[in-house]
């Protein structure tokens, strides 16, 4: 029940407010502990701005997407990632991003340990081997990254990973107009419209702000405008019971931010801005969680589990990833 | 007792292959390699006094074999280590001045004898000890035959106990003394009674006679039972330090622990729209637009009211009227 989940309790938030000052406070703090040396104008050429690592995030939950979308099982072509999987894994990006700053962790790295345990969480069954398939550059190092990671991202989940997604309320609304509602005409036709409208949300801060019920909702009525038909009568006469109308104005008013924020949401990131933002990441990132960096390699090797292959010396020239980049749609 | 199965029955000497199963009275036997061999292999190796392990290569001694008890034989092999290592390593904790030495010794033997066992820098840790040996000395000679305290301890209960039951076998024995001599006496007197007495009153005497012994017999038996409740009174203790008996328990009432009891607390839900409920689903024709359940799932307790319902409760359910 979404009422007593900790989904409520500590991963919606109040406003898109407090979720800026969040973030900000996030980079702030960062800033805080590596630039503790430095004049505020230094700190201002040498570190992303909270603005940047904002930017960041939104192109890289576009990635996320297209990830996910592209994904197969090397076993069976034709299984394709679950949706419920990959909203879990916007949930958890988005999440885990709203407490720490992209400058401590790579979104790169944190994308795939996400959609890794998303699969996991939602009982999409991939094998390791078989997940990194999908990862373009050295498999044995992705491999390491997602399993170091993994851990480190659910304990700044708070280890809450049950998502409540609006799947299943968007089923119970269906059910319930084609009960009560008879006047619109095979509600069936709403599907695409639905499961665009709700692949969209994900890219935008709605699922961190409202309950699924008010997404789907938003979905369905969006669904149901682009046919040209309204639910007005529906949503003010026959969802809400006579004594609980005056709330309805908060319902309608959550439905039309949410349907706001889709249709604002943002185009990915040019080529040439992301190039930009991400070489001034790769300067000032923390160089203990670099799987590249000498620094990462000293505090692994000490503890070296023999299953953490170091391939080749830190300084060889070699500087290829173990995720290198997340495959375009376009690799294909 | 025919299809029991002892799992013993599958010790195997690694030697011959023998098993326990076809040979019951085999026995495996292991040195100080830790390598076990079942007897009859060890009488054929070692028709010498000693010969290489067939496994390891390293030189044995035929007395040195003992019988496995430890299924594990690295079990075995660090209990001989251990003993080797103790005889230099034989301190006790009254030698140090605090905890912490001791323990650190304690740490330090530890660590030897994981080592010896585990093969770890096998030569570096038998000149430790060596050295160890050199430089104490004296401390070692000292110490040699001095008992632990667990040992002393040990050792006082077995005296007493061995004590006890020597007091009684003597008690039992003067008991069966007595009863003789006065068995002896009872005859006597009787006869000189009967000696003494007229013709007629001679079944009279001997009726007198046997209800006194009743009433002897009946004492002795008395003053026995005493005696033993006198013992069983004594021995409240087993050699383990353990009470005997449920006596002392009640002397010493269990305090009843007073604890909260787990109360369930509906959690407080903020009001929310209002889904159908069980019934609804049929009447108001939800049921129409859900897929109905296979023959399959019902038989498991499943019907279509589930699915419907859970999905109308999580729509109305996350919208909060407050």
């Amino acid at each position: 029940m979404y009422g007593s989940s900790t989904q409520f309790r500590s991963w919606t938030f109040k406003d898109e407010h407090e979720l800026k000052r969040l973030r900000v406070q996030a980079n702030a703090d960062f800033i805080d502990k590596f630039g503790a040396d430095m004049t505020a104008e230094q700190r201002m050429q040498h570190f992303l701005t909270a603005e940047e690592e904002h930017l960041m995030v939104r192109s890289y939950e576009h990635s996320l997407r297209d990830f996910c979308k592209k994904f197969r099982d090397p076993r069976d072509g034709r299984i394709r990632m679950l949706p419920s999987a990959t909203t879990t894994a916007q949930h958890y990006f988005k999440r885990f991003y709203i407490y720490n700053s992209v400058m401590d962790y790579h979104p790169k790295e944190i994308l795939v340990t996400c959609v890794y345990l998303a699969c996991k969480i939602e009982e999409f069954y991939v094998t390791i081997n078989d997940f990194v398939h999908n990862v373009r550059g050295d498999k044995k190092k992705a491999i390491e990254i997602i399993l170091n990671n993994e851990l480190q991202l659910t304990q700044e989940l708070q280890f809450n990973l049950i998502i409540h997604q609006p799947f299943r309320p968007v089923e119970g609304l269906l059910i319930d107009i084609k009960t009560r509602f008879p006047q619109l005409h095979d509600p069936e036709r709403l599907r695409p419209y639905i499961e665009d409208f709700l692949e969209r949300v994900n890219l935008t801060d709605a699922i961190l702000l409202y309950s699924p019920g008010q997404i789907a909702l938003a979905a369905v009525t969006t669904a149901v405008s682009r046919l040209g038909e309204n639910l007005d009568h529906y949503v003010t006469d026959i969802l809400f019971p006579e004594e609980q109308k005056h709330h309805l104005s908060v319902l309608i008013e959550a439905v039309r931010k949410i349907k706001k924020m889709v249709k604002n949401t943002e185009p990915p990131l040019s080529d040439s801005v992301k190039k930009e933002i991400e070489a001034k990441l790769e300067r000032c990132r923390n160089q203990q969680n670099n799987p590249n960096s000498s620094q990462y390699r000293a505090n692994y090797s000490e503890w070296d589990d023999e299953d953490l292959p170091i391939a080749s010396s830190p300084f060889s020239g070699d500087v290829s990833m173990g995720v290198e980049r997340i495959r375009s749609p376009s690799a294909y | 007792m025919g299809d029991y199965y002892d799992a013993s029955y599958e010790t195997q000497c690694p030697q011959c292959r023998s098993t326990k199963y076809r040979n019951p009275q085999m026995k495996l036997m292991v040195n100080v390699c830790g390598h076990p061999m079942c007897d009859s292999c060890v009488r054929m190796y070692f028709i010498k006094e000693s010969a290489p392990c067939p496994e390891c290569e390293i030189i044995l001694k035929r007395s040195k074999f003992r019988v496995q008890i430890y299924e594990d034989p690295l079990v075995e092999k660090e209990l001989a280590i251990r003993r080797k290592v103790m005889k230099v390593y034989n301190m006790s904790e009254d030698d140090f001045p605090t905890l912490e030495e001791w323990n650190a010794y304690l740490e330090e033997i530890e660590e030897i004898v994981y080592n010896i066992t585990n093969d770890i820098n096998k030569p570096e840790m038998e000149k430790k000890i060596e050295n160890y040996e050199k430089q104490n000395k004296n401390e070692i000679r000292k110490n040699f035959g001095k008992k632990s305290r667990a040992d002393e301890e040990i050792e006082r209960q077995l005296d007493s106990e061995l004590m006890k039951g020597l007091e009684r076998q003597r008690i039992l024995r003067e008991e069966q003394e007595q009863s003789m001599i006065s068995r002896q006496r009872n005859k006597t007197s009787l006869i000189k009674d009967l000696m003494a007495a007229s013709e007629g009153a001679a079944s009279l005497v001997v009726q007198t006679h046997s209800e006194r012994l009743k009433e002897e017999q009946k004492r002795e038996n008395q003053k026995k039972k005493e005696q033993e409740l006198a013992l069983a009174a004594k021995a409240s203790e087993f050699s383990s330090g353990v009470k005997i008996g449920f006596a002392n328990l009640s002397s010493a009432p269990v305090k009843p622990v007073k604890e909260e009891l787990y109360r369930y607390e509906p959690p407080v839900l903020s009001a929310t729209l209002p889904a159908p409920s069980w019934d609804e689903l049929e009447e108001g024709g939800y049921l129409h637009h859900v897929r109905r359940a296979s023959p399959q799932a019902m038989a498991g307790g499943y019907s279509e009211h589930y699915a419907c319902l859970r999905a109308l409760q999580d729509f109305m359910s996350s919208h909060f009227l407050s």
